[in-house]
């Protein structure tokens, strides 16, 4: 007996058996534009996971088999509002089994005779805190998505995962992703990253739905996101269907947790900040008298505390603060309301401190808040209506000098999808968006305005995807995506971007191989030099001063779940990928034109990305290989020649093989745990300085040449050398003592075990006799110190 | 004010120097220069974190050749005509083993009109570069002037430049010389004119066709005489410069708009704080303003971030690098005095219209 999930199909496949293969393929096109397909009459079990409390069950393991034989046990998630659905069932008595982390198990003997068995299963409250369910949750995720997605390439990290890798201070969803395949960083300074040979700035990053644009606090070294208030980290990197846009490269989604309910307490003091996050729900009588059968609520506040401990002796010149919190609710018919807001600050302030050398006065952050509202229109079809705000400015004032830099980027959307099933072999999903963005740059000093950019644009974009399983050996998805850009200044686009995706199951769908091809627009850039690994993103958009990106992609890959209880999980994949439309600053920008101050260009990128990861046993981790060649071809308006000349180099990202090890083990010993982190890399480009040479500059008055200070530099090929490799150890211990009230976990976190002189910067003094290469590396062995309490 | 100056109103907003420092050159940046001085601060605040790598030797530097030409027309020649000074300052890349001189060499400009003009050697010391008495500079390279009047180029005209050094190697480059300019509102005789002591003066000028920049500098003198009795640390002499930027930035305070490459000079606080009122009574400054063409903007202005140095745009190619600018300018002296029997003409309104 072949068993699907809830996407798969077996009976109606083989009745259109002879339509598979590739001629599959034909019929997907009238499926795209005509989704309801008749479906043919199957043997099925469908359902709807609720908590006795009346709230659909999102993400509850759904398992069926025959009555007669455990072995053939087939699985689903339940969806976001509960739904789930096995289909294909020959007639006879079947198990029932759906289980949640939270939730008692749920275990029904079903008879499965004709057409559609329907089964409401209510599942009890319980007080389950064994880890393992989340890995099993998360195992789950991965399954459901190697079965029921096509083409994307998903990762993802678990809130238990996250905590056991090693960083400095405190937990960080970003530089958690860093040990993924196919994620580049530039330096240990920033938590900016790469995604296959993308910019920084062409990943999305989203807490749930709402954009974030620059996620770091204290100069890019942290991010903005609290692992206490997260559930779990998704980074897809590739093979996007329609429903994906706005960004070329990446989609990292921060996804809340917003607890289970039940009151409850975490804190934690690391060496950056102390942190605080608490969860529960409404009163019941609140809850009722909005119609809501359900309530769950987190919030967590965080504050850095050096400033308060040093201010009797010292003005320490620097603070951060963010306020995040979720709230979801749940109607009696099952629909779901979800809230979730964010607000940060870091504040640096230098002005008050006597003899500083820099006295600044500083401040950035971001605003955040969106909601959505997921109805449920029964048969597993469902809509749901979003919006959000997100914005993110700075405010950099050096008040000697009466001179200020401000930059603003901020974006309001509203978006609504349907998800329907018109047919059980086919699933429907279509949405529109439209989001307005806008963004101010602007250098002030003396009461003047000095830079004065300022824009916006509104973008409507829709999409209509359709996954269709002809029969168990194949996955199809096709679908379109339009972007439609209208800016306040320049011409408008309208991007057609085609998505497609099959996927070939193999060894029982245990194993995949798979193809995904599409194209992606974006139409927004960081004018941030990259090869500058500090500073925060100022954002331009599309429209008369820089382009927009398009972005054709294809990528091959294999996958396969092995071991036993599929322990483990492999896949490798190959990419190709072009960007068109990508933006530099442009060094040589005429003060007479006020559109040139990005350089268009375009670039390239293909790699291998293989993956290997274990979620089950004492020893749980992953090992990812990377393998990237990318490139970028702009004008190179440094040479000062008509018509400029392009140049093609590599970008400082380049970074051609990498391999990252991340492993978690619960010891023996005194019931530690230990995280390590291993992580290797061939060197990354740089321009080296052929010689340097004295500055001179003129005075009109006199007519000679007068001494500057400092030295400028010859350049040699762009990129064209590069640092030596890195590598790097880290390692943390943590310790959970429960205790009557709760528990305390204090941790050890040490970064570069072995003190790895990594190269961050190489500086050449050709004027020293002889002449020397000096340099500056990356983070020395740090280790940092913290505790966690939750009760 | 300078037109390329806007406030978020939308209306012209005063343009004041900061306080404190002796800066002035209230103009519109296109760089952000001001957040990455921060990012440079804290990068130099993690290097002192023990993130210093191991010193190693290095091989030699390569030996490249450095041009750095400048054509001037002075719009202020002899009987109206503008004349020509042509500098070529040759010089090379660091190096504890070798010199900078570059002898030797011819340089050559040819104009559109088939005009041409080569430079000859000079001594650098007061011809190329200032001359510092106290501290002469005896690493310096090769010094190649022309001073033609009338000049046989013409605003707009492109003008080509070739450099062969003595072992055979040329280095060119080519500019388009912007257009000339004229005072507005100025009067002058023999571009000398006077300003009422301790009041700015804003000196307006036309459009000049072609400008990236127009870079404004000035000698005040007389200083000390002018501020006896003051207490503040007074120099014999003190330059500033100013500077706008694109073509319709056409107009600068005196003195209060200069100063902006000034920072960390020897002029103090106290005595630009004294000058953004004006120039005390009997001091005196000459004062030079030029339209300078891209190719001057871009050698000035840096390039992307590199660790090393600074990194500029060159405009001139082959076996060596450098730059070639043309500008066009005009010269002025002015003196603080009050009106009387011999006092040149009043330069004319001050910045607040009297």
């Amino acid at each position: 007996m072949t068993i699907s999930t809830a996407s798969a199909g077996t009976l109606l496949s083989r009745s259109l058996g002879a339509f598979g293969g590739f001629r599959g393929l034909l019929l997907l096109l009238p499926v795209l534009f005509a989704p309801s397909v008749a479906s043919a009459q199957t043997l099925q079990v469908t359902g709807r996971a609720w908590s006795v409390d009346g709230r659909p069950i999102a993400g509850a393991l759904a398992e069926i088999h025959p009555a007669s034989d455990s072995t053939q046990t087939a699985f689903t998630l339940t969806s976001d509002l509960g739904f789930f659905s096995f289909r294909d069932l020959e007639p006879g008595t079947y198990v029932l089994t759906l289980t949640r982390i939270g939730f008692g198990d749920y275990r029904e003997r079903i008879e499965v005779a004709a057409d559609t068995r329907l089964v409401e299963a209510f599942m009890e409250r319980q007080a389950v805190t064994l880890e393992g369910i989340t890995v099993e949750a998360e195992r789950s995720r991965a399954r459901t998505r190697f079965e029921e997605t096509a083409g994307i390439t998903v990762q993802e990290i678990s809130a238990t995962a996250l905590k056991s890798i090693p960083v400095i201070a405190e937990s960080d969803p970003l530089r958690a992703i860093e040990v993924l395949p196919g994620v580049t960083t530039v330096s240990d300074f920033s938590a900016a990253f790469n995604v296959r040979g993308g910019s920084a700035d062409q990943n999305l990053i989203l807490l749930d739905e709402v954009p974030i644009f620059n996620p770091f606090h204290l100069g890019n070294i942290f991010s903005v996101f609290n692992a206490d208030m997260v559930d779990r980290v998704e980074l897809q990197s590739g093979g996007f269907p329609a429903e994906y846009g706005g960004r070329v490269s990446s989609v990292l989604t921060v996804a809340s947790d917003p607890g289970d309910g039940t009151f409850g307490v975490d804190a934690g003091v690391s060496v950056l900040a102390t942190r605080l996050a608490m969860n529960g729900s409404l009163p019941r009588d609140v809850s009722d008298g909005l119609g809501l059968t359900a309530t769950r609520w987190r919030v967590s506040a965080r504050r850095s505390y050096l400033d308060v401990l040093f201010k009797p002796v010292v003005d320490f010149p620097y603070h951060l603060s963010d306020l995040q919190g979720v709230f979801e609710a749940w109607t009696g018919s099952g629909s779901r309301l979800r809230f979730v807001g964010y607000t940060g600050r870091d504040i640096v302030d230098l002005s008050g401190i006597a003899d500083t050398p820099l006295p600044i006065r500083w401040w950035w952050g971001n605003d955040a808040i969106g909601g959505s509202w997921t109805q449920s229109m029964g048969a597993g079809a469902s809509m749901s209506v979003r919006t959000s705000f997100s914005r993110f400015g700075s405010d950099l004032a050096f008040p000697e000098v009466d001179a200020e830099f401000q930059t603003g980027v901020e974006q309001v959307m509203i978006g609504a999808d349907v998800e329907h099933r018109p047919a059980w072999a086919t699933r429907w999903k279509s949405g529109v968006d439209v989001k307005r963005v806008a963004y101010n740059n602007g250098l002030l000093g003396g009461g003047s305005t000095f830079l004065d950019q300022e824009g916006s644009g509104v973008e409507v974009a829709g999409y209509s995807q359709v996954n269709w399983d002809p029969n168990p050996d194949w996955l199809l998805e096709g679908g379109v995506r339009v972007d439609h850009w209208r800016p306040s200044a320049g011409e408008t686009k309208t991007t057609l971007s085609p998505r497609f995706a099959i996927r070939r199951f193999l060894r029982d769908r245990s194993s995949a191989v798979r193809l995904a091809a599409g194209r992606y627009s974006q139409f927004i850039h960081s004018t941030r030099d990259e090869e500058f690994p500090f500073g925060l993103d100022t954002w331009v958009l599309s429209g008369a001063e820089a382009p927009r990106v398009v972005s054709d992609q294809m990528q091959l890959g294999a996958e396969t779940f092995f071991g036993g209880g599929d322990a483990w999980f492999a896949s490798l994949e190959g990419y190709y990928r072009t960007f068109d439309g990508v933006a530099s600053v442009n060094a040589a920008d005429d003060p007479n034109d006020d559109t040139d101050a990005l350089v268009a260009g375009d670039g390239t990128a293909y790699g291998v990305d293989l993956y290997v990861k274990r979620d089950r046993g004492r020893t749980t981790g992953w090992i990812s290989v990377s393998f990237l060649r990318a490139s970028r071809s702009f004008p190179d308006t440094r040479v000062g020649l008509e018509p400029q000349p392009w140049i093609t180099y590599p970008p400082v990202f380049d970074r051609r093989f990498e391999v990252d090890l991340a492993v978690r083990r619960l010891l023996d010993w005194w019931g530690l745990e230990v995280g390590a982190r291993a992580n290797f890399g061939t060197g990354l480009p740089y321009t080296r300085p052929l010689g340097t040479y004295r500055v001179y500059r003129t005075r009109f008055v006199s007519g000679v040449l007068d001494t500057d200070d400092g030295d400028a530099v010859v350049l040699g090929p762009r990129n064209g050398e590069r640092y030596p490799s890195r590598h790097r150890l880290d390692l943390s211990f943590r310790k959970t003592m429960t205790r009557e009230w709760g528990t305390i976990t204090p941790y050890l976190s040490i970064i570069n075990v072995y003190n790895r002189k990594n190269v961050l910067f190489y500086f050449f003094d050709y004027e020293a006799d002889p002449p020397v290469r000096q340099g500056v590396s990356m983070i020395p062995f740090l280790p940092t110190l913290g505790f966690e309490v939750s009760f | 004010m300078a037109a390329a100056v806007r406030s978020r109103s939308g209306r012209r907003s005063a343009c004041r120097r900061p306080l404190r420092l002796p800066s002035g050159g209230c103009r519109r940046f296109r760089r952000l220069k001001a957040p990455l001085v921060a990012c440079a601060s804290m990068a130099a605040a993690l290097a002192h974190g023990g993130c210093a790598l191991t010193e190693v030797t290095i091989t030699e530097s390569d030996d490249v050749v450095v041009a750095e030409t400048r054509l001037i027309l002075n719009l202020d020649g002899d009987g109206g005509a503008a004349s020509l000074s042509a500098y070529a300052y040759l010089h090379r890349t660091l190096s504890a083993v070798r010199a900078d001189e570059v002898t030797g060499a011819t340089v050559r400009l040819s104009g559109a009109s088939g005009a041409v003009v080569h430079l000859e050697a000079a001594d650098s010391g007061g011809v190329c570069l200032a001359f510092d008495e106290e501290e002469p500079n005896e690493d310096v390279g090769s010094c190649y002037v022309a001073f033609v009047s009338p000049s046989p180029f013409v605003p707009r005209e492109v003008v080509e430049l070739e450099v062969v050094l003595a072992d055979g190697a040329t280095l060119a480059g080519s500019s388009q010389i912007p257009d000339a300019f004229e005072f507005v509102g100025l009067t002058h005789a023999g571009a000398h004119c006077r300003v009422e002591p301790g009041t700015g003066y804003r000196f307006r000028w036309t459009r000049a066709t072609g400008t990236w920049s127009y870079l404004s500098d000035t000698w005040i003198k007389g200083l000390p005489e002018a501020l006896a009795g003051r207490d503040i640390e007074v120099p014999d002499s003190l330059y500033l410069s100013g500077f706008g930027i694109g073509e319709s930035d056409t107009d600068i305070l005196f003195p209060g708009e200069y100063g902006l490459f000034n920072v960390g000079d020897d002029a103090d606080a106290d005595l630009l704080r004294v000058l953004d009122e004006g120039l005390p009574g009997g001091a005196w400054a000459d004062v030079a303003f030029a339209a300078t063409d891209r190719n001057w903007v871009n050698w000035i202005r840096g390039g992307n971030f590199n660790p090393s140095g600074i990194i500029r745009i060159p405009s001139v190619f082959g076996d060596g690098t450098g730059f070639f600018g043309t500008a066009t300018q005009r010269l002025v002296n002015v003196s603080a005095e009050p009106a009387g029997a011999g006092a040149p003409p009043l330069c004319g309104p001050t910045e607040s219209g009297t």
